[in-house]
Formats: structure tokens, C-alpha cells, sequence
């Protein structure tokens, strides 16, 4: 499976989330090295996510804590600071880089409608055992990008 | 003008019905997935409409293709994450006049309204 994800597919995923906060803040995020995790995940306080499918079969979730999305609630000029709204913005951010990323992957990756979780459910999701995780920083916030295809599922090649 | 904004998301509707505050819009409703969208569309008759496509029930790219054929005229503004040509190219086929693609801030969303009405 490491050989499915390689470096070019994944510098797409983060280019598409350091532009996600570029365009909405103007405050750049930065990237970390990536990595591949094989351990029982780690969540923060909320995660989004969405299941990929057609030319890739896995999911693409993002786990954030509470005070970077309600500093990024601000940001957008919303009020409401609320975990329902914490909720849609994780979800919201997890959509907008998976569905990019379908600029660079194609029509043929469907991206589905996403799903968002606080910790103790997203803890029990089944996931797949290896996961590339692309940590990110912004505004001293950390989030982890976490891209997990299943083990004999194709990459998705554009 | 009456608008109708439809996102699933909470946060892009208002985010949306903040940007476009405006006098030029007299009515603003929303709906949060496709099969309340056409609900509301089939009552309200908005001039423009802002149509996410990834949404329960209903997807945008079949509203657009229903709300073009029951009012022909109607101004609708793509909005969505989707970044390939063929969604882009496959919404104004379907009737949208225009496609904007997320992420989104109130500049690029009053940017591209100004643009889609300069057209006329």
C-alpha cells in the first residue's frame, strides 16, 4: 500500500489544504512532514470526514481541535461559536480539500457527502489499518490531514 | 431580487447570507439539501439561486437541471469544492450560469454575482 499513495499524490493533498487556509484567513498554514501511521489513530476535539470512491476506495479525514475551528468561525465572520457549528466546520474543510482534490484526480474520484464527529465517535470508527497523516499548523493551531485507503484499494491517479 | 442560497452546510448558508446582504436583494431563503431546495424554489420563483452540489437527498447538479427547466431565465450560481472540468463544464450544461469554486470568501462570492449580472 505505500506504494499507492506516492509523493506527487500526496503533495496534491497538501497543496489543496495550505490553499484552504491561504484563500478563506489569508494566514498561511504550514505542513509538516508527512507520515504513515499504522497505530489506533489519534483524533482531536472534532473530525471531518468523507469516503472516497470510483478510482479510490478509503476515506479522507481531517481532526482539528475546538479552538482552531472556533478561531477560523471568527475568521469567517460567524458568531455562533457553537459545537454544531464546529461540527459543520470540520466537515465543511474535509469536503472542500477532498473535492479539489478531484481537479487534479478527476470526475472519476466521488467524494461523498461528509460526515463530521466529535472524539469519542470518531474514536470508534473502523479505519483503515494505514493511514498517511499530513500534519498542518495554523495559527498555532495543529490539524492533521489523514488520508487512508484500504490495503488492496487502487490510488487514485488522474 | 429574490435570492435562494443552498448549501448543506450551516456555515457556508450564512457565510453566503452575510456576503450578500445587500438592496438589491428584497428576499433571502435558504434550504440545506437539494429536495428542500426544489420545495422552496417550486414556491418562491427566487431570481438567483446559489446551488452547492455535494448534498443529501438531492444532489445540486439535478436541481439545476430542474429549476432550469421549471423557470428558464433564472440566474444560478454554482457554488461548490468540486474542481474538475467535467462537474464545471456538466453544471452549465445543465443550466448554471456560472461556477464558482470553493474554498469561498465574501470578495470572491460578491466578485462573481457582480460579474454574472454584468453579463446581462
Amino acid at each position: 500500500m505505500t506504494n499507492h499513495l506516492g509523493e506527487a499524490e500526496l503533495k496534491v493533498f497538501i497543496d489543496l489544504s495550505l490553499g484552504y487556509f491561504a484563500t478563506v484567513t489569508g494566514t498561511a498554514a504550514q505542513a509538516h512532514s508527512p507520515r504513515i501511521e499504522f497505530s489506533r489513530p489519534e483524533f482531536s476535539d472534532f473530525t471531518g470526514m468523507v469516503t472516497l470512491g470510483g478510482i479510490a476506495d478509503g476515506c479522507v479525514y481531517l481532526t482539528l481541535g475546538r479552538r482552531l475551528l472556533e478561531d477560523l468561525l471568527r475568521r469567517l465572520g460567524e458568531p455562533d461559536l457553537s459545537t454544531a457549528n464546529c461540527l459543520d466546520l470540520a466537515g465543511e474543510i474535509t469536503n472542500t480539500i477532498a473535492s479539489n482534490a478531484r481537479g487534479h484526480f478527476g470526475h472519476r474520484l466521488t467524494i461523498s457527502v461528509p460526515s463530521p464527529y466529535q472524539r469519542a465517535a470518531a474514536e470508534q470508527l473502523p479505519l483503515p489499518p494505514t493511514r498517511f497523516v499530513l500534519p498542518l499548523k495554523w495559527n498555532n493551531h495543529p490539524a492533521d490531514l489523514v488520508i487512508a485507503l484500504r490495503p488492496d484499494a487502487p490510488a487514485p491517479t488522474a | 431580487m429574490k435570492l435562494l442560497i443552498v448549501d448543506d452546510s450551516n456555515i457556508i448558508r450564512r457565510l453566503l447570507e452575510r456576503s450578500l446582504q445587500s438592496p438589491d436583494f428584497t428576499e433571502v431563503r435558504t434550504a440545506h439539501n437539494g429536495r428542500q431546495a426544489m420545495e422552496v424554489f417550486a414556491e418562491y420563483r427566487p431570481d438567483l439561486v446559489t446551488m452547492d452540489i455535494t448534498m443529501p437527498e438531492l444532489d445540486g447538479l439535478e436541481c439545476v437541471s430542474q429549476m432550469s427547466k421549471l423557470q428558464p431565465g433564472v440566474k444560478i450560481l454554482v457554488i461548490s469544492a468540486l474542481g474538475d472540468r467535467h462537474t464545471a463544464v456538466e453544471a452549465v450544461k445543465r443550466g448554471a450560469e456560472s461556477f464558482l469554486l470553493k474554498p469561498i470568501t465574501a470578495e470572491l462570492v460578491g466578485a462573481a454575482i457582480r460579474e454574472l449580472f454584468e453579463l446581462e
